[in-house]
């Protein structure tokens, strides 16, 4: 069974490697982007599982030969119709990112040694909550793991019962978890909680590899580690991985595309490629969660607004064909799913202006939205010890904000996406139809969770590199 | 250690470090506890396994109507979990929480509750143990 699961899922990180493979095949390998290489493989290599299972599901209907069958044409049109093309492109003189200096010996081993324990203490956590909770908690069997039970036991006419469930398990959410979960099934012949185990595990620590990995390429390597300490250090972060929800998941994605858009700015000579990969992974968000229809929006709208202001419009135009390659064939399956497939969004349907407009201008509800986030920032970190985000900020009062010049888009756009995604947010939860106090409680803790390792990737590409502060 | 580093960059250094080795060492510490070999099974698991020999006597697919204590449903955090556990055994049958499909799953806590207090014309086909009912209505 172990080696079936590991085939399932190397199938998917394969089809993901294809990919990202082209960004550096002309360049001698460094740790750095290998890890970049490898995190970005698993995400997108399960994300394009998903978007080939959904098709071939809607086509073929649910046999474990066809999903196979699936698999091998995903990776043949990434492989050789897809996305090579770009990988010729890539100039062979382009030279590597500048890594900075590796650090002096002893702080170098501090960091790392730093990094192994809490890797490790991460990694068992992990694991000790997945053995406690295989499972995986509230959500998790009552919408993610649910729809995958659907989707593997149903056969052929999977679609029928997503239909009729009650608005509660939330049938109109995006498939990719669902249907990453019910992929590894088929290829293992039966329901196995080590998939959604091992899905959540590889999407949780491939977010610390991301982010470790892009600072490690655009800041240098000391930054690089106290962005990942900080990741690993953050309970709320390792703790919500077993919980199998998609908020991992789409957090890795909201990353993703705003390292990726980083990395463009920096590698001029591998922009194309990068920006089919961020469209790609900014569509993998919206086929995560509703939630993350408002990703794409907000990096869309923030990306324009800030080449429109600090370049031209015509910079951003340039990089809109490249984009949307990456992004169109996602994005058609999400709309295909939306209006073919899932049923309408409560928190869309139940809204007219009659009801909405109230909810609007009613101030107490600004309110207990702000409290709501309030407590969700506290609830990012432990009661018993301190808040990451107050470590985080610390941090930047005592290194200092110096962003590397060539960063300033990326950064901005990064700033403007997760405020717009904020804003967002607190629209949604000033307009929803639910129980409000519910509605927060229930949720604002993830919501924070989904954007926090992309605020820790950006505070960590504007903080001043501890080197450059040496006297 | 950090020779040559300003104080501020050490402390700053320093305290993420910190952070990041205690909080995880907390996190490992609060996981361990109760550490899972201590529990012979998760409650989901364990509640799944009531709904075992049921399953065999449902239809394979199909809509099924869903009963529980108390009545009316007040719909709070305790109901909702039951109602989703149901749900989550017996996919890829549809359980609505109502009374109205041909058949209705109970799934009662409580000695002694009041079954058929939803719908008078509901009569038992079978009592599988441990609160759990296959229903169905008298006059279909």
């Amino acid at each position: 069974m172990t080696l079936t699961l590991l085939v399932a899922i190397l199938v998917s990180v394969l089809a993901g490697l294809v990919c990202v493979v082209g960004l550096w095949t002309r360049q001698v390998p460094t740790l750095p982007v290998l890890v970049l290489m490898a995190s970005l493989a698993a995400g997108l290599g399960f994300g394009l599982s998903a978007c080939a299972s959904f098709l071939s599901l809607s086509l073929f209907g649910a046999y474990p030969h066809r999903l196979v069958i699936t698999d091998v044409g995903l990776l043949l049109l990434l492989g050789i119709g897809g996305l090579w093309p770009f990988t010729r492109r890539a100039p062979r003189a382009a030279a590597d990112a500048p890594v900075a200096a590796l650090p002096a010996p002893r702080l170098r081993w501090l960091l790392g040694g730093s990094l192994a324990i809490t890797l490790v203490c991460a990694v068992l956590t992990f694991m000790l909550l997945s053995l406690r909770s295989p499972h995986g908690w509230g959500d998790a069997w009552g919408i993610w793991n649910l729809c995958a039970r659907f989707i593997a036991r149903a056969g052929p006419d999977w679609r029928e019962p997503l239909s009729s469930l009650p608005g509660w398990s939330h049938p109109e959410y995006p498939l990719l978890l669902p249907l990453s979960v019910a992929r590894l099934w088929q290829y293992l012949g039966r329901e196995s909680q080590a998939a959604p185990m091992a899905i959540a595990m590889l999407f949780t620590f491939s977010t610390v590899a991301l982010a470790w990995a892009s600072l490690a390429i655009l800041r240098g390597s000391r930054q690089a580690a106290l962005a990942a300490l900080l990741l690993l250090g953050t309970s709320a972060l390792i703790m919500a991985g077993p919980s199998q929800m998609a908020d991992v998941p789409l957090g890795f994605f909201i990353l993703a595309t705003l390292a990726g858009l980083s990395l463009k700015d920096r590698l001029p000579e591998r922009a194309t490629l990068l920006l089919v990969v961020t469209g790609m992974t900014a569509g993998l968000a919206a086929w995560t969660k509703n939630e993350g229809c408002l990703v794409l929006v907000s990096v869309v709208l923030a990306r324009a607004s800030v080449l429109g202001r600090t370049r031209s419009w015509a910079s951003w135009w340039r990089e809109l064909p490249a984009f949307v390659s990456g992004l169109g064939p996602v994005l058609l399956i999400v709309l295909y799913f939306k209006l073919a497939v899932a049923p309408p969004d409560y928190l869309v349907s139940n809204q007219g202006w009659r009801e909405t407009v109230p909810r609007l201008l009613a101030p107490a509800r600004y309110l207990e939205v702000f409290r709501g986030f309030k407590n969700a920032v506290v609830d990012l970190g432990d009661a018993t010890i301190i808040n990451p985000l107050l470590v985080l900020l610390f941090y930047l009062v005592c290194v200092g904000i110096e962003p590397d010049e060539r960063d300033g888009p990326s950064l901005a756009t990064g700033l403007v996406t997760l405020g717009l995604m904020v804003i967002g947010y607190g629209l949604v939860y000033l307009t929803t139809p639910a129980d409000l106090a519910n509605h927060l409680a229930t949720s604002a803790g993830r919501l924070l969770l989904q954007l926090w390792p992309s605020a820790v990737f950006l505070a960590f590409l504007a903080a001043c590199p501890p080197e450059r502060s040496k006297g | 250690m950090m020779a040559g580093y300003p104080v501020r960059v050490r402390i700053g250094v320093l305290s993420v470090i910190l952070f990041a080795l205690l909080s995880s060492g907390i996190t490992l510490r609060r996981a361990l506890d109760p550490p899972p070999w201590a529990v012979a099974q998760d409650e989901i698991s364990r509640y799944e396994a009531r709904f075992w020999l049921l399953r065999s006597a449902l239809p394979p697919k199909g809509v099924v109507g869903y009963l529980s204590d108390p009545w009316p449903p007040p719909f709070d955090r305790d109901w909702l979990k039951g109602f989703f556990l149901t749900q989550y055994a017996l996919a890829p049958l549809v359980v609505v929480d109502n009374s109205s499909p041909a058949l209705v799953i109970g799934n009662f806590r409580s000695v002694g509750s009041k079954r058929n207090a939803a719908d008078p014309t509901l009569v038992l086909v079978r009592d599988f143990g441990d609160g759990i009912l296959l229903l169905r209505h008298q006059s279909r």
